[in-house]
C-alpha cells in the first residue's frame, strides 16, 4: 500500500505467475516488487528489495513458520544473467516479522510492505547493471508464488528518498543470552529487567522449526515468557523476542535438561499424583497470602466451643474443597472451550487484583476494630453460621492461588491435559490438603489442646493479623503496578486511601437502615472510579494499514490517490464494531481494492497529539472518525456509526 | 517452600503423558482414527500394519502441489513405490468450502486426469487426521514403518521453490527414505522442514 514508496523507482520487468485455475478471484498480482539503490561500500553494492503485498496478503519471514516459503533471490552483476553467476544471497537483515495465525497454524511474515537490504559483492566501479531473479510466496488464505526479474543501473551510491523507513524496522541490540527452565514440554525464561518495557505483548519467534509449537499460546507472566516446546529434546531456543512491530531483540535461550528426579521416576500411578497434590495443598497454608486467613481461622477456633469448632472446621474444609473444585473445573471447562486461561489467571486480571487488595484493606480495618461487620469473619465470638466458614474457605482458595501462580502456572497448564474427572480429583486433593490443618484442629480433640486458652491476648492477636493483610495488599498493589504501569496504578493507589476514608466516615456517621446500604453502595461505586482504564493489549497481527501521517496524506491527495481515513482506538467499541460489521466486510474491502484506496489508520489508542489535532480539525472530540478523501473532491465525513450502504455509496461518488 | 510445591507439580506433570496433537519421530502413529476414502470405504492406519505407508498431504489448487503434479513427479514416485508394495495414501484435509476441498468424485477425476497412482485418497474433511499427525503444509510427507511408527516427516525434497524446473536438481527425501527402509536401513534424513501452502483446516 505504500504507493509512494515504489512508484517511480521501478526499472523493473515484473513477471508474475498466477496458476491458471487458481481458487483466488484476484485478478491483480497480490504483491509488487521494486529494487532501490542504497549505498556502495568495500563489500559491494547495497540495494533494497521492496515487496508490497496488497491488503490482506502477506509475505514470509526468514523462517516462514508452519507453512509458506521464504524469499529466494539469485543475483547477477553486469551482463551476466543471474542463472549463470548463481549468487544466492540472503538479506543482510530481516525486518521484524508479524505473527500471522492461519487457522490452527501460525506463520511469520509481513502483512505490509517490507524492504529487504542486500549486499551484492560486485565491484561498483566495473558493474554497469545489476540483476536479480526473485521468487517469493504471497498468501492470503490461498497462496500465489510470484517471480520477478528486476534490474538496477548506476549510479550505485544514490540513496533513494522513496525508501520508507517504516518498512525497515529491524531487531535491535546484540543477542540476549538467557538461561531458561522447563516443566514438561513448557519452557520458561525471564527477560532482563532492562527489556521488560512492553513485556505484556512480548512473543518469542523462533528462527527455525523444531523449537516451539508455533500455534501454542505463549504465556507472559511478569517478565517471564513461557513457550511450548515441540519435544522434550529441545535444549536451545534461538530467535527473536518481539515486543511490537517496532521493537524486537535477538535472543538465545539455553534450556537445561529436566531434573533427573522427574525423568527417572518410572511410571508412578495416579495415586502418587494425588498424594503430591495433597502435600502441595498442606504446604499452601504457609504461603504469605494464606497465613492471615489461617490466623483468623485459628482466632475463631480458639474462642469457639468444641462443638462449634467441629462444625466450623468441617464447613471451612467444605468451602475450600468446593472452591477448589469450582476453580479447577471452571478453568478446565474454559480451556476445553479453547479459552486461554490457566492456574492463577485471576491474578492476571488487574480488576481482580485491585478487588483483592481492597478486600484485604477492608479486612485489616475490621481487624483493627475500626468497624464491625456482621460478616462471617466477625462471627468468631457469636454463633457459627454456615455461610461464614464456607466463605472463609472460598477466600483461602482465592488468595492462595495467585500466591503460587508464578511457580505453578506452567506446570498446571500441562496437568490440564488430563481428562476432566482426573483434573477435578487432583484439585479435590489439593483442597483437602489446604483444609487439613484447620480440620485437624477442629475435629481431633488432641490437636485442639495445642491451641492456647482464650484471653486478652486474642484481641491483640486479632489486631496483629491486620498487618500481614496490609502487607499482602501492598504486594497485590505492586502486582497491579507491574500490570498496568505506574501511571495507571495511581488511581487504584488513591482508591485505597479513599476506601480507608470511607471506612472512617462510616464509623463516624453510623448510618442505619436504608442509608447504611446507600452509603455502602455509593462507597463501592466511588472506590471503583479509581480503577484504571484498561490498557488495550497490542495485537500480534499487523494489518496492512498506512499509519496516519499528515504530510503523507497531503502528498497522496495531491497525487490524486483516494484515501480512507480511519481514526480509531482499541478501546473504542464503536470503532471495533464499525471495523467488524462494516469495514472488514467483503463488500467494502473489495470496493477498497477496486478503487485502489489507501487505508490510512490513525490509532488513538495511546495519546497522540497529531491525531488529537486531526480530530479537532473535523470537529470531533474523540474517535471514531472516518473520512473518505475522493480524488480531487471534497472529503466526505461519516457519522460515528457506519453502515455498509453509507460507505459504499460514498466510495462510489 | 514454593520450590517444593513447584517440584511437586513438576513431578505430577511428568507422570502424565501429555496428549499432544503431533506425532513425534519414532512414535506410534494413531492407528484407529477412521479414514474415509475416495471409494466410499472407511479404513484406518492399523489396517496397513506390516507394510510401509506413505502419507501425502494434498490440495490440488496449491501451487506447490501443482509444482510436483504438473510434471508428473509425485505420480512417478507413487508408481515407483506402490509397485513395490508400499501403501500410498494421498490425504485431502481441506475443509468443505475451503480451497482444494474434494469429494470422492472430484478426487477420482483429478487423479485420473493427472495419471496419479496412490493406493487411496483419504477425504479428511474434519481435519482430525491431519491435526493428529501434525500435517501443516501441502505437500507434507510422512512415512510409517511396518510396525506403525513414524520414520519420516517433512518435505518431499530439498528445494522449496514453486518452480517445477527445480525438481531435477533437488534431493528427493521421500525416495531416499523409502529406499533405505526397503533395504532394512534406518532413515538417515528423517526430519526435514516441509514447505508449501498451509493445510486449509476449518479452524
Amino acid at each position: 500500500m505504500r504507493l509512494v514508496g515504489w512508484i517511480g523507482v521501478i526499472l523493473a520487468v515484473v513477471g508474475i505467475g498466477i496458476p491458471a485455475n487458481s481458487h483466488s478471484q484476484s485478478p491483480f498480482p497480490p504483491s509488487h516488487a521494486a529494487l532501490q539503490h542504497r549505498s556502495i561500500s568495500q563489500e559491494g553494492i547495497g540495494v533494497g528489495l521492496t515487496i508490497t503485498p496488497e491488503k490482506g496478503w502477506h509475505l514470509y519471514w526468514r523462517y516462514p513458520g508452519d507453512s509458506g516459503a521464504t524469499l529466494k533471490t539469485n543475483w547477477g552483476c553486469d551482463g551476466l544473467p543471474p542463472a549463470d553467476t548463481g549468487m544466492k544471497l540472503e538479506p543482510t537483515a530481516w525486518p521484524i516479522p508479524d505473527v500471522l495465525p492461519v487457522g490452527p497454524l501460525v506463520n511469520y511474515g509481513y502483512a505490509h510492505a517490507v524492504t529487504l537490504p542486500f549486499m551484492i559483492p560486485c565491484n561498483a566501479a566495473l558493474t554497469k547493471r545489476l540483476t536479480v531473479d526473485a521468487e517469493w510466496l504471497v498468501c492470503k488464505e490461498e497462496c500465489i508464488p510470484q517471480f520477478a526479474t528486476l534490474e538496477l543501473l548506476p549510479p550505485w551510491n544514490k540513496e533513494d528518498s522513496s525508501a520508507s523507513p517504516l518498512s525497515m524496522i529491524f531487531p535491535s541490540g546484540s543477542v540476549l543470552s538467557l538461561v531458561g527452565s522447563r516443566t514438561g514440554n513448557v519452557a520458561s525464561f525471564a527477560l532482563p529487567p532492562s527489556h521488560s518495557g512492553a513485556v505484556g505483548s512480548a512473543r518469542f519467534i523462533p528462527s527455525s522449526s523444531d523449537q516451539i509449537v508455533n500455534a501454542a499460546l505463549q504465556k507472559v507472566n511478569g517478565n517471564e515468557i513461557s513457550v511450548t516446546l515441540t519435544s522434550d529434546s529441545v535444549d536451545r531456543l534461538s530467535g527473536l523476542i518481539r515486543f511490537s512491530a517496532a521493537e524486537a531483540h535477538p535472543v538465545s535461550v539455553t534450556i537445561p535438561a529436566a531434573p533427573s528426579s522427574a525423568a527417572s521416576n518410572g511410571s508412578p500411578n495416579f495415586a502418587t499424583v494425588l498424594l503430591w497434590a495433597f502435600i502441595g495443598g498442606v504446604i499452601l497454608n504457609a504461603m504469605p497470602c494464606v497465613f492471615p486467613v489461617l490466623g483468623l481461622k485459628i482466632y475463631q477456633l480458639v474462642s469457639a466451643t468444641p462443638a462449634e469448632r467441629h462444625t466450623n472446621s468441617i464447613l471451612y474444609a467444605l468451602g475450600v474443597c468446593l472452591s477448589m473444585l469450582a476453580l479447577g473445573g471452571g478453568i478446565g471447562l474454559l480451556r476445553s472451550a479453547g479459552v486461554g486461561v490457566g492456574w492463577g489467571t485471576q491474578l492476571q486480571n488487574p480488576a481482580i487484583v485491585y478487588s483483592l487488595a481492597l478486600l484485604f484493606v477492608l479486612l485489616g480495618c475490621n481487624l483493627l476494630g475500626m468497624f464491625e461487620l456482621g460478616s462471617a469473619l466477625q462471627s468468631a465470638a457469636g454463633k457459627v453460621r454456615a455461610s461464614g466458614p464456607l466463605m472463609d474457605g472460598l477466600l483461602t482458595v482465592l488468595v492462595a492461588t495467585p500466591c503460587t501462580a508464578p511457580f505453578m502456572a506452567g506446570a498446571v497448564a500441562v496437568a490440564f491435559t488430563l481428562p476432566l474427572a482426573s483434573q477435578l480429583l487432583i484439585f479435590l486433593f489439593l483442597g483437602l490438603g489446604v483444609a487439613t490443618p484447620v480440620l485437624m484442629v477442629g475435629v481431633v480433640p488432641a490437636f485442639a489442646k495445642i491451641l492456647p486458652r482464650p484471653g486478652e491476648w486474642m484481641d491483640l492477636f486479632k489486631q496483629f493479623l491486620a498487618w500481614p493483610l496490609f502487607a499482602s495488599a501492598v504486594w497485590l498493589m505492586s502486582v497491579l503496578i507491574a500490570q498496568v504501569g505506574l501511571e495507571r496504578a495511581n488511581g487504584p493507589l488513591f482508591g485505597i486511601v479513599v476506601l480507608g476514608f470511607l471506612v472512617w466516615l462510616f464509623t463516624a456517621v453510623r448510618p442505619t437502615g436504608f442509608r447504611k446500604w446507600a452509603f455502602i453502595l455509593a462507597g463501592i461505586v466511588l472506590v471503583y472510579c479509581f480503577y484504571p482504564a484498561p490498557k488495550p493489549a497490542l495485537s500480534a497481527i499487523a494489518v496492512a494499514h498506512v499509519s496516519y501521517d499528515k504530510t503523507e496524506l497531503t502528498k497522496l491527495r495531491a497525487a490524486g490517490v483516494p484515501v480512507f481515513l480511519d481514526a480509531t482506538a482499541t478501546w473504542c467499541i464503536t470503532c471495533q464494531s464499525n471495523k467488524k460489521l462494516v469495514l472488514h466486510t467483503d463488500a467494502v474491502m473489495s470496493a477498497f481494492f477496486e478503487k485502489k484506496i489507501v487505508w490510512m489508520e490513525a490509532d488513538w489508542t495511546e495519546p497522540n497529539e497529531d491525531i488529537t489535532n486531526l480530530l479537532n480539525e473535523f470537529g470531533r472530540a474523540g474517535v471514531p472518525l472516518n473520512v473518505y478523501f475522493p480524488p480531487q473532491k471534497e472529503p466526505i465525513v461519516f457519522p460515528p456509526i457506519l453502515t455498509s450502504g453509507m460507505v459504499l455509496e460514498a466510495l462510489a461518488r | 517452600m514454593k520450590n517444593i510445591i513447584a517440584l511437586a507439580f513438576a513431578s505430577v506433570v511428568s507422570m502424565v503423558s501429555p496428549i499432544m496433537a503431533e506425532v513425534h519421530l519414532g512414535d506410534q502413529v494413531p492407528g484407529t482414527i477412521a479414514l474415509t476414502t475416495w471409494d466410499g470405504t472407511t479404513t484406518n492406519l492399523d489396517a496397513y500394519k506390516g507394510k510401509f505407508v506413505v502419507l501425502e498431504w494434498y490440495n490440488p489448487e496449491c501451487p506447490f502441489v501443482k509444482k510436483h503434479y504438473s510434471v508428473g513427479n509425485m505420480q512417478s514416485l507413487q508408481k515407483e513405490f506402490t509397485a513395490q508394495g508400499v501403501v500410498w495414501l494421498t490425504v485431502n484435509s481441506s475443509a468443505p468450502g475451503k480451497q482444494g476441498s474434494l469429494n470422492a468424485e472430484q478426487a477420482k477425476e483429478l487423479m485420473t486426469t493427472a495419471n496419479g497412482a496412490p493406493t487411496s485418497v483419504v477425504l479428511d474433511h474434519s481435519g482430525a487426521f491431519g491435526k493428529a499427525l501434525g500435517a501443516k503444509t501441502t505437500p507434507h510427507m510422512f512415512i510409517i514403518d511396518k510396525s506403525g511408527k513414524l520414520v519420516y516427516r517433512g518435505a518431499i525434497d530439498d528445494n522449496d521453490s514453486a518452480r517445477s524446473a527445480t525438481i531435477a536438481g533437488a534431493k528427493n527425501f521421500v525416495r531416499a527414505a523409502l529406499n533405505e527402509l526397503m533395504n532394512d536401513k534406518p532413515v538417515s534424513v528423517a526430519n526435514t522442514d516441509s514447505y508449501g501452502c498451509s493445510v486449509k483446516y476449518s479452524a
